[in-house]
């Protein structure tokens, strides 16, 4: 059947479909610890027809299929434990139209925000909420998985949350339906609701289980005339948490597009604020920086050169030094406004008082009424490995008890294993509309929905 | 099976966080060309664990996947900001491996044969090697020498004729070694063949040394990387005598205002950084300050330029325009192209890339000028070059 499948794609790809060992392994791996995958093929569509046929193949072979934006995902976010077809979305990367007027950008799913930015500045305009993934990273990637980062979250919050207008996908069985309303026959995407509810959201966030999604309208925005950028340093994260909430409490009108605190696992004392603000005047930008600086200075902030953090907004696709300490892990995800310095807490007991690891930092941007907290770990490949699995589980399985949601779920080797037990009658829910829109569960098998889990 | 060139890089290979920095089809011509991430650095680091790890094995394929890289630098450029690690050391030293194994691709054959029978990949006459310097009367000896190389010896001869004119000018009569003057070896580091370009690089450390010289100024940037970078970080041989490319000597004798371009040359022209001059050499403002100091030009900056110039196609070694002269012309056909984009003129100090630009526009038809900054500076100065 493996020849008959491949020839199959061969048929769709042409020369776009190998299966040779060497290009396997190149896709063994994405950023997070965990072990390699292979996958028997790897195909890099150009066109939704493209993949529309190559999801009716696997229907057909029942084989299955898991998709890639730039492949930095840090939870096992596509990683093939199940084998089959890996789709490596990087050549469907066209920027299809820009609207000065509607303010809207459509792209290809693999197109880079890197190279999206770029063609926005030409026009003067912006998408003003980042990760932290470097040039690689693709919209299709961000939003599949609701990312977010310390760009514009504070302000725009995570992906998806008001910025995608409408989305095209194409369903596991390869039918393509578009959202917004473009679900209407020749509307442009300028609306997110379409027809009855907003299936926009549905697939924002379903990493990839629910549709393959190959093209993206955002929202995207003027630049703005003045941008300025301040830095705090705090001494304890009960004042960095109010500070985070107070900024964000004019709802809608958040005072800063990005607040970010960070403290070193090497360096107790300290917890550095970096904020990034902004404004469509001069005056505006003052009035908020006048504001944010008297409330970090009520709660004991110390305001610092502002050189760092304007240096790291200016670099963000090409942070320096980045695995000067080791290479990455991370454990994270989302908590109330009111809730961090418990992860605060958890983390200097488990990971700093108990293994003594303090090759590590403990992050934290605040969005509409959230924190996304995360500790960021530094260690040695291959050496370290099972030191960072075990850390990582204990520190993994506090923290879902304690009620973060994690950034994404991704597969066993990810999040997966310790969502589970947490989730209520919402995961059947999702089994059974995962079970309706893809019979043969070829979509991403293992990742977020364990269909295998059935009675 | 026990790698021995590539396990001393081990340690190196486990730094990379697969952030992916150098999976850029704009930067990286063998992504671009191979389309898979087996054809950026990336993938190969991983390829590169899975043979240490005896989990893949070194096939036809790989080999294929090696000598499609142009080992142009740009990834190593790239993860200068990330993990710091030489890419272009590990994917030599996996291309040592094939050799070891006896996986020497048989089309590089004829250009090994030529170069060990005649001292130059072209196959002809060593006595002609000198040829160009006829109408000179260049002494073999003296503290400052001038190293041609093979390229601009045999093929771009209107370079080192150019040069000397202008030096000319500035009073200064370089110490030639003529037909003494021995192919660098620069190809045959770039085909893994280090132990015969050992014997190369010996060879023309000591001829240079015998001539007394204090200084060599190189104008092909190959001979130019060999001697300065190659020979002292890959085969561990040092010169002992001060080494500069032609256009850092041409810079300076600007600056001193010992020659002063005042013809003005009103064209658009724009530079193109070659991989060994530029990433290999870090040579980035001179051949610039150059161009800024010649009248009427306008030059214009390619988007890709610098540290992230985009190769011509012919890369380290020039080994895959024979291997692979499609894809090799594709790549120089978009570098074409960007020119094109911002300029009238494309102008280099590579022979390597002049030839490889100049067989993509009479294949391709691009409608861009090309021209050696030698020659440009030499008409600049009212010197009438070939």
């Amino acid at each position: 059947m493996t020849e008959e499948v491949h020839k199959a794609l061969i048929n769709i790809f042409g020369p776009r479909v190998t299966n040779k060992p060497i290009d396997l392994q190149a896709y063994s791996r994405d950023i997070s610890p965990a072990r390699e995958t292979l996958a028997s093929f790897v195909v890099k569509p150009q066109s939704t027809d493209e993949i529309s046929n190559l999801l009716r193949i696997a229907n057909k072979y029942k084989v299955p299929v898991y998709v890639r934006g730039g492949g930095t995902s840090h939870w096992a976010g596509w990683l093939p434990v199940k084998g089959g077809i890996l789709v490596d979305m990087r050549s469907m990367n066209k920027i299809m139209e820009i609207n000065e007027e509607h303010l809207t950008a459509t792209v290809q799913a693999g197109c880079t925000w890197y190279k999206l930015e770029r063609e926005l500045k030409k026009r003067g305009l912006a998408y003003l909420s980042s990760e932290l993934g470097g040039p690689s990273m693709t919209v299709g990637g961000s939003i599949v998985k609701a990312g977010g980062g310390p760009y514009g979250t504070c302000k725009y919050g995570l992906h998806g949350y008001c910025d995608v207008v409408s989305l095209e996908v194409v369903l596991p069985t390869g039918e393509v339906i578009r959202t917004g309303s473009r679900a209407y026959k020749n509307v442009p995407p300028f609306d997110r609701f379409g027809a009855g509810p907003d299936l926009t959201s549905f697939f924002i966030g379903s990493e990839g289980t629910l549709g393959i999604i190959t093209e993206v309208t955002l929202r995207v925005r003027p630049v703005p005339e003045k941008e300025e950028y301040l830095y705090f340093v705090f001494k304890n994260w009960k004042n960095v948490e109010k500070v985070g909430s107070l900024i964000c409490r004019p709802f809608g009108d958040e005072l800063a597009y990005t607040f970010y605190a960070f403290q070193d696992g090497a360096d107790l004392e300290n917890i550095h604020c970096f904020i990034h603000v902004y404004g469509y005047s001069s005056e505006e930008a003052e009035l908020r920086v006048k504001k944010i600086k008297e409330i970090c200075g009520r709660h004991d902030g110390k305001e610092q050169d502002p050189e760092p953090v304007k240096a790291m907004y200016e670099s963000k696709w090409f942070l320096s030094d980045i695995f000067e300490r080791g290479v990455w892990h991370f454990v994270g995800g989302s908590v109330p406004i009111n809730n961090l310095v418990p992860f605060v807490e958890i983390w200097k007991d488990i990971v700093i008082n108990k293994y003594k690891f303090l090759n590590c930092a403990f992050g934290a941007w605040p969005y509409p009424r959230a924190w996304l907290p995360y500790v960021q770990f530094y260690y040695k490949e291959p050496d370290e490995w099972d030191l960072i699995w075990e850390i990582t589980d204990v520190l993994t399985k506090e923290y879902v008890r304690m009620g973060m949601i994690p950034y994404r779920i991704g597969g066993p080797e990810g999040f997966l294993p310790y969502v589970k037990p947490q989730l209520n009658g919402y995961y059947e829910f999702l089994k059974r509309l995962k079970k309706f829109l893809d019979p043969n569960n070829i979509l991403q098998p293992g990742i977020l929905i364990d269909q295998e889990e059935e009675p | 099976m026990k790698f021995r060139h590539l396990s001393q890089f081990e340690k190196e290979l486990w730094k990379c966080g697969r952030c992916a920095y150098c999976v850029d089809e704009e930067i990286c011509p063998s992504y671009r060309l191979i389309g898979f991430e087996s054809g950026a650095a990336k993938g190969r680091i991983l390829i590169a664990r899975a043979l240490l790890n005896n989990k893949l094995n070194f096939s036809s394929d790989l080999v294929e996947n090696l000598n499609l890289c142009f080992m142009c630098g740009a990834c190593k450029e790239r993860c200068k900001t990330a993990a710091k690690i030489d890419t272009v050391k590990i994917f030599l030293a996996m291309r040592k491996e094939a050799i070891d194994l006896g996986l020497y691709p048989e089309k590089l054959l004829p250009r090994y044969e030529k170069l060990k029978q005649s001292g130059n990949p072209f196959g002809l006459p060593k006595d002609e090697r000198g040829s160009w310097a006829e109408e000179f009367s260049l002494p073999s000896k003296g503290e400052t020498l001038y190293f041609v190389g093979c390229y601009e010896s045999y093929v771009h001869s209107n370079i080192p004729e150019a040069f000397i004119k202008i030096l000319e000018k500035a009073g200064i009569t370089p110490a030639y070694l003529g037909s003494d003057e021995p192919c660098c070896g620069h190809l045959l580091i770039w085909e893994g063949r280090l132990e015969d370009a050992k014997e190369y690089a010996k060879q023309g450390i000591e001829v240079i040394e015998r001539s007394g010289a204090k200084r060599v100024v190189f104008s092909c940037p190959a001979c130019y990387t060999a001697f300065k970078v190659e020979y002292p970080e890959i085969l561990g041989i040092k010169p002992s005598f001060e080494m500069l490319h032609a256009t850092e000597f041409l810079a300076n004798l600007i600056e001193q205002g010992k020659i002063k371009p005042e013809k003005e040359i009103k064209e658009r022209v724009t530079y193109h950084d070659p991989c060994s001059l530029g990433r290999h050499s870090e040579v980035y403002d001179a051949p610039r300050k150059i161009l800024r100091s010649i009248p009427g030009l306008e030059v214009n900056e390619m988007e890709r330029n610098g540290r992230f110039s985009f190769c011509c196609g012919s890369g380290s070694g020039a080994i895959t325009p024979i291997l692979y002269e499609d894809f090799s012309k594709k790549i120089g056909k978009l570098r074409l192209e960007e020119a094109k984009d911002v300029a009238d003129v494309i102008v280099t100090e590579c022979p390597q890339c002049l030839s490889q630009f100049r067989l993509v526009k009479s294949e391709y038809g691009v409608n861009v000028e090309l021209k050696s900054l030698i020659t440009l500076l030499a008409q600049a100065l009212g010197i009438d070059v070939a």
